[in-house]
């Protein structure tokens, strides 16, 4: 006998990711969910966007990672408040995993808080943590199919962050062809492309950080 | 590997749903319906489900994916239909201001269950 139950399997990280959302309204916080491979660059981007963040916003950062606390420290160096969320294996953030930390944030000091994700170009997109933007970044060293190949996160995401462009000298990568893969999973996101090296490319990008944080 | 953590959702709503029923079924099957944008893996799946139904009343049971299309909404010219594979822009026109209407869900379908012989005996437990 077939009995027919419709209900949704993510409704437990929707709950959570909902608790979330509702602290954040009543503290009027933003989040960002910055979600990328390993290595694409997510740390040296946060910590780029210290010197120009900090003066226009109250901002803090959720690491992810599967292990070590070294992401953190790093961050912790220069003056950023950060918390680090260990997942112990888990290849994605959970709802319920970010809220534990959230609540604890000091969020009537705060404008926004930025988490980064696991490094995941896949398994990440599919769970919602309450953000306000999930935003992609990819690095020119990856390869221009990469938003074909994981089209859920470029279609989810707000924005796509393509760093390292000091390489491009030194590499065969295709820029138009890269900027055309994301057109074609979602041909109206804003794409920032930067070095967080050279800080070439950065302002816009932080413009618009700034937008989002502002409810803009 | 996300399969794990959208099975231990999946296996917590069927032994809630095999929980409410009177007198207690036992389940063979379990079919869920996953978005075609949606990157899961189907043997992942199985792997994990079996893993997590071990010692419930759900262990034993089938798992089956139905892959279900991305559908588009067009806002430009109105066209309604589905995607062509990793290209999300309207059939008709080409634009891409374009809506998912489907295509990311994740969700239980149905569950196949059989009358209990001892059903009895297990109510009383």
């Amino acid at each position: 006998m077939e009995i027919k139950v419709y209900r949704n399997l993510m409704e437990v990280n929707a709950d959570w990711a909902g608790r979330t959302r509702q602290l954040a309204r009543q503290h009027g916080v933003k989040m960002l969910n910055l979600i990328g491979s390993p290595g694409a660059g997510k740390t040296r981007l946060l910590e780029a966007m210290v010197g120009a963040l900090g003066t226009r916003f109250r901002f803090t950062v959720l690491e992810g990672d599967v292990e070590t606390i070294r992401d953190a420290e790093r961050l912790h160096k220069l003056g950023i408040p950060v918390s680090q969320l260990i997942t112990g294996g888990s290849c994605h953030l959970s709802a319920q995993m970010v809220h534990a930390a959230y609540k604890e944030l000091p969020l009537a000091e705060l404008d926004l808080v930025i988490v980064e994700n696991v490094g995941n170009l896949m398994c990440p997109a599919a769970f919602d943590i309450g953000e306000d933007a999930k935003v992609a970044v990819l690095s020119v060293t990856e390869g221009e199919d990469k938003p074909v190949k994981y089209p859920l996160l470029f279609q989810e995401a707000k924005a796509v962050v393509i760093t390292k462009t000091d390489l491009l000298p030194h590499i065969s990568f295709d820029m138009p062809a890269c900027l055309d893969c994301i057109r074609q999973v979602n041909a109206k996101i804003p794409v920032f492309q930067l070095s967080a090296h050279s800080g070439a490319g950065m302002s816009a990008w932080i413009d618009w950080v700034a937008s989002t944080a502002a409810g803009t | 590997m996300h399969e794990f953590a959208i099975c231990e959702q999946l296996v917590a709503t069927v032994l809630e749903e095999l929980a409410r029923m009177t007198p207690p079924k036992r389940l063979t099957c379990v079919r869920i319906a996953v978005g075609g944008m949606q990157q899961v893996v189907p043997e992942s799946m199985e792997m994990a489900f079996d893993v997590l139904t071990q010692d419930t009343p759900a262990e034993g049971a089938k798992l089956e994916m139905r892959r279900t299309p991305v559908v588009l909404d067009c806002r430009k010219c109105g066209w309604h239909g589905e995607a062509k594979p990793n290209l999300i822009r309207c059939g008709g026109c080409s634009s891409g201001d374009v809506q998912v209407v489907s295509g990311k869900e994740l969700y239980l379908e149905s569950l196949e269950v059989e009358e209990t012989p001892n059903a009895e005996c297990r109510t009383q437990n």
